[in-house]
């Protein structure tokens, strides 16, 4: 079986399986749950959960209130996973970052080749800071209220929610418009503005394995940057340190990224150190 | 060489593999619990703190209080949308409904179903239980 097809059969898994829990959790109030599914509200499986929680623990403010002991262990998982292998949680598991990356299938095939390029490098280069200031934003207001603030504008936590009542309207908008962004940018959200995301990125700086460049087999032929998602220049690197990266891997060989095989992998080491490790 | 080398295929199935294993030790260890919190989201429907407000006139309060009292008159008992001061008005006592609820209510126009997921209980049991004390 191809590595792409494992990664979409984990994205479907994952997908479905909130899907499953959140549309339990609302039958369960009005007294129908499905008897085979754990009756979870999204507030105990959410991943950026873990994070704000930890940040609320760590500024003195106790548990966020929406919160349960789960998330923690949910954030501990992903953290993990980052530091072994990069933002594979972005990649491999967030139902946002499917959905988006769903849509992105349908924009390709409307927009060929100007896909994914709509907005200019200049502004990306810019515009993928801002993932930063909404995670300072949101640390800052969890500690100020110590609840869940993020929810209000989460577009994950209104995909899941948006027939409960429960998801805001600012959320709901913030959903559509990434959805119909989709179509045009290659996960907009998670490019430009998932405090997650952004935070994962600078985790995986020091992950174990990384996207690395063999120089010495690469033909230099920018496959791999016109593959990348996330526009990244990998033809231009040795080693992906790219915060945007998200280990999708379509860069490779295997995902045909790469018309040489291991030119452009995922490793410990890079090229030089392995052929001196041998 | 291939040795400091991962395939895509592994990374996928090791990210589900190690995913499930950290949520089966946190089971394990006692970490797993998704009950026992919450409250109201902040600035949702239903209180909270802070938050998007919304203007209030006279017209869109005497629209509200029509919802709600056409809502009475359908579900007769207690729905997503009663207040504690619904629920006082079928003629449920302050005391039955701080032990159904599980403690003490300060605000009585707050809705049940808040206090509900505030006080991490589930609102089907709490609903059949009301609308037992309201038959009794």
């Amino acid at each position: 079986m191809k590595s792409k097809h494992l990664r979409l059969i984990s994205q479907i898994a994952f997908f479905a399986f909130i899907a499953i829990i959140a549309v339990n959790h609302s039958l369960t109030e009005i007294g129908r749950g499905l008897g085979f599914v754990p009756e979870l509200s999204l507030h105990a499986i959410c991943p950026f959960g873990g994070v704000a929680t930890l940040a609320s623990l760590i500024m003195g403010q106790g548990l966020i209130r929406q919160l349960h002991a789960s998330v923690m262990v949910i954030g501990s998982a992903v953290l993990l996973l980052t530091l072994i292998f990069g933002p594979v949680f972005c990649s491999h598991i967030c139902p946002l970052g499917s959905i988006q990356e769903w849509i992105g299938k349908l924009g390709k095939k409307i927009f060929k080749n100007r896909y994914n390029k709509l907005i200019p490098q200049k502004l990306h280069n810019i515009l993928k800071y801002l993932r930063y200031v909404v995670l300072v934003l949101v640390l800052v207001q969890t500690y100020r209220t110590a609840t869940l603030m993020f929810a209000n504008v989460d577009p994950y936590y209104a995909l899941f929610n948006f027939w409960t009542g429960e998801a805001t309207i600012a959320a709901i908008s913030i959903l559509v418009v990434t959805l119909i962004m989709s179509l045009f940018v290659e996960r907009p959200w998670c490019k430009y503005a998932c405090p997650y995301g952004g935070l994962l990125g600078l985790v995986s700086k020091i992950s174990l394995f990384k996207i690395r460049r063999n120089e010495a087999t690469c033909v230099s032929c920018g496959l791999c940057d016109r593959k990348c998602p996330m526009l990244i220049d990998v033809s231009k690197k040795k080693k992906v340190t790219d915060t945007l990266c998200n280990r999708c891997m379509q860069c490779t060989y295997e995902e045909g990224g790469c018309p040489v095989d291991r030119a452009c992998y995922n490793g410990i080491l890079n090229a030089k150190q392995q052929e001196e490790a041998k | 060489m291939r040795k400091f080398k991962l395939s895509p295929v592994y990374i996928s199935l090791l990210t589900v593999v190690i995913f499930a294993a950290a949520i089966f030790a946190g089971m394990q260890t006692g970490w797993w619990i998704t009950e026992g919190r919450g409250t109201p989201l902040a600035g949702s429907k239903g209180g909270g703190h802070g938050g998007e407000s919304e203007e209030v006139t006279e017209e869109h309060i005497v629209n509200e209080i029509d919802e709600i009292t056409e809502e009475e008159h359908e579900t007769e008992g207690i729905a997503g949308s009663s207040t504690v001061q619904n629920a006082l008005d079928m003629g449920i006592t302050m005391e039955e409904l701080e032990q159904v609820l599980e403690g003490a209510i300060e605000d009585t126009s707050v809705k049940i179903q808040d206090l509900v997921s505030e006080r991490g209980l589930k609102f089907g049991v709490v609903k059949d239980a009301l609308n037992a004390l309201i038959d009794d």
